[in-house]
């Protein structure tokens, strides 16, 4: 004990991070490594009569010049992340500036909004799934009630993508109202009211005062979201399977498809760190943007 | 002039709703679906204006111990309670572990000076990002190899990569908004720097520490990847489980639907407990609210 007691007294920065770093190196760059090295080789976990042969760079390879569906889910996922993050964006913009002032029952809304975010994916899968039934399904039914025509939701390539996007929009614009929401609360009143005495419209005072003075904020938020996308894999696993074709398949999927469907173990490894390296680059951008208290 | 600002009052609440019914109406479905015991309730195709018996039956048939209750056909395999236990072994096992590594290297990194400080703290946030996939393909292999799949300590892992990031970032915000004198008070009236944790910066932030602890039974709760690939017939989480009712040949809507709904029952409750805390929990502290 008093032993103990001395190592945290000369250094209290080994007995408080080191245990925290130790874990975390084990159950991160340990993997990570592992993965490398799986990397470099040809072999199945499930079919290790095949061997472990030594491949150098040739899954990479494989990957880049000859792996026409890697490029699709590369595709597919830079789309859905462009679209669903733009509509977002904007959707949060409106609708936090509407929320932004002070009215009654304002902590009820703002809890009610919080719902579709905290949901667990899996589930939000299976309800979309449910509601993009052709026959049955709700959506179709509010269409005919409105006058519009049935949409064959889960079956034409390109629609399938566009229903994915659609429901990432609606579990995650709340995450930007809510974000922005409270951005806008943190801004300061004096520019405002200075943009106002200057007689500036409402749309110049958001478009030249709000708007920039937010910028930071959206720019977190729109990170957080692409890193999210990135590695969307549970409503695509729930609602389409990747399905039609590969349609709707993203990087995550493909991965998924590879390690766990067709174990092709060392390829999916290879896949892994591509994905692993393209997420470590976009969260640098995100860490330059946070600053963390207490230094 | 009154009667104007009345209706712009009304045109305000009435958009209002008609966000929040937008927003709200998915899980709300869910719930519907859930209820309706008959199958020609289910696919009506005209859904919204179907009257129908409200039956809990496919709840009960999920937790009870009997097989075949009703007509619908949960097997005894498939019952929910074990993987409720599950859900809840893993969401509390991998919370405690992450508070418990978490908390004194974020006061460490909110109080203390030392080396190489601000890379080790980017190099846990970047830990947050990693996408579970890259993740998942060499534990699954490490832990065939070490006999860990579908065992308890096998998962909890994982979910601590994800939990101790994110407990070591905001804990670290936390900890970093205390005012400095009373730890250095307490320091001067020579306490160590554990004394002073323990008594001094962690009751202080005991609302922050309390909001943390529910984000991480959040997170741990609705992730389904790590779960998917790691776990098995005895260590099945609720999400694996729900996906469970979807076979090649057919889909037990009842059941499916009221599994679902059953596992995001949980998280309205703890989203109500931490809704002070949802903004600056989801942007890891980047943006308070």
């Amino acid at each position: 004990m008093a032993k103990r007691q001395s190592l945290s007294d000369k250094h209290p920065s080994l007995f408080f991070v080191m245990p925290a770093f130790v874990v975390m190196f084990a159950i991160t760059i340990v993997p990570f490594i592992y993965t490398l090295y799986l990397s470099f080789h040809t072999w199945s976990v499930t079919r290790p009569q095949y061997g472990f042969v030594f491949s150098g760079l040739y899954n990479y390879i494989y990957l880049f010049l000859n792996d026409a569906e890697w490029w699709k889910s590369l595709a597919n996922t830079i789309y859905i992340t462009a679209v669903a993050i733009s509509v977002e964006t904007l959707v949060g913009l409106g609708i936090a500036l509407l929320l932004a002032r002070e009215f009654g029952g304002k902590g009820v809304v703002r809890t009610l909004l919080c719902m579709p975010m905290m949901t667990t994916p899996m589930v939000v899968g299976l309800t979309w799934y449910l509601m993009y039934q052709y026959r049955w399904g709700v959506v179709n039914h509010l269409l005919v009630l409105v006058g519009l025509p049935r949409v064959v939701w889960l079956v034409d390539p390109v629609i399938t993508l566009h229903a994915i996007i659609l429901v990432d929009i609606w579990q995650w614009s709340p995450f930007m109202i809510l974000g922005l929401l409270a951005g806008i609360s943190a801004l300061p009143v004096e520019p405002i009211e200075a943009a106002q005495i200057d007689g500036a419209s409402s749309w110049q005072q958001f478009r030249h005062v709000t708007l920039p003075m937010l910028r930071k904020f959206i720019a977190i938020l729109v990170l957080l979201r692409s890193m999210d996308l990135f590695k969307m894999f549970d409503i695509v696993y729930t609602i389409t399977e990747g399905g039609p074709g590969t349609a709707t398949e993203t990087l995550s999927f493909f991965t998924y498809k590879q390690a766990f469907d067709f174990f092709h173990t060392g390829y999916s490894s290879a896949i892994a760190v591509i994905i692993f390296i393209i997420l470590i680059a976009i969260a640098q951008v995100f860490i330059r943007l946070v600053r963390p208290v207490g230094e | 002039m009154k009667a104007s600002r009345f209706a712009r009052n009304l045109v305000f609440y009435l958009i209002i709703a008609v966000i929040l019914v937008l927003f709200l109406f998915p899980i709300f479905w869910l719930g519907n679906l859930s209820l309706k015991a008959s199958y020609l309730d289910f696919f009506s195709e005209q859904p919204l204006f179907v009257m129908y018996k409200i039956s809990f039956d496919y709840y009960l048939d999920l937790f009870s111990p009997f097989e075949h209750q009703l007509m619908t056909i949960v097997t005894w395999g498939e019952k929910l309670t074990p993987r409720l236990m599950n859900s809840l072994i893993v969401a509390l096992s991998s919370t405690v572990i992450s508070l418990a590594l978490g908390t004194p290297a974020a006061y460490g990194f909110a109080n203390l000076k030392f080396r190489g400080k601000k890379d080790m703290l980017f190099y846990f946030l970047t830990t947050r990002m990693i996408p579970p996939i890259s993740m998942a393909v060499p534990f699954f292999v490490m832990w065939t190899f070490l006999g860990l799949i579908d065992t308890y300590p096998g998962i909890i892992a994982t979910h601590v990569i994800i939990n101790l990031s994110f407990v070591i970032w905001v804990m670290t915000g936390f900890f970093g908004e205390l005012p400095k004198e009373m730890i250095e008070a307490s320091i001067v009236d020579g306490a160590s720097q554990i004394q002073s944790f323990l008594r001094v910066a962690l009751p202080l932030s005991l609302p922050g520490l309390a909001s943390t602890a529910v984000f991480c039974m959040i997170f741990s709760w609705n992730d389904f990847l790590y779960a998917l690939v790691l776990t098995g017939t005895t260590t099945q989480t609720m999400p694996v489980a729900v996906t469970g009712f979807r076979t090649a040949n057919e889909i037990r809507w009842g059941s499916f639907t009221a599994a679902g709904f059953f596992t995001i029952i949980p998280i309205f409750i703890f989203t109500l407990l931490i809704q002070k805390y949802i903004v600056r929990g989801m942007t890891l502290g980047a943006v308070r609210g």
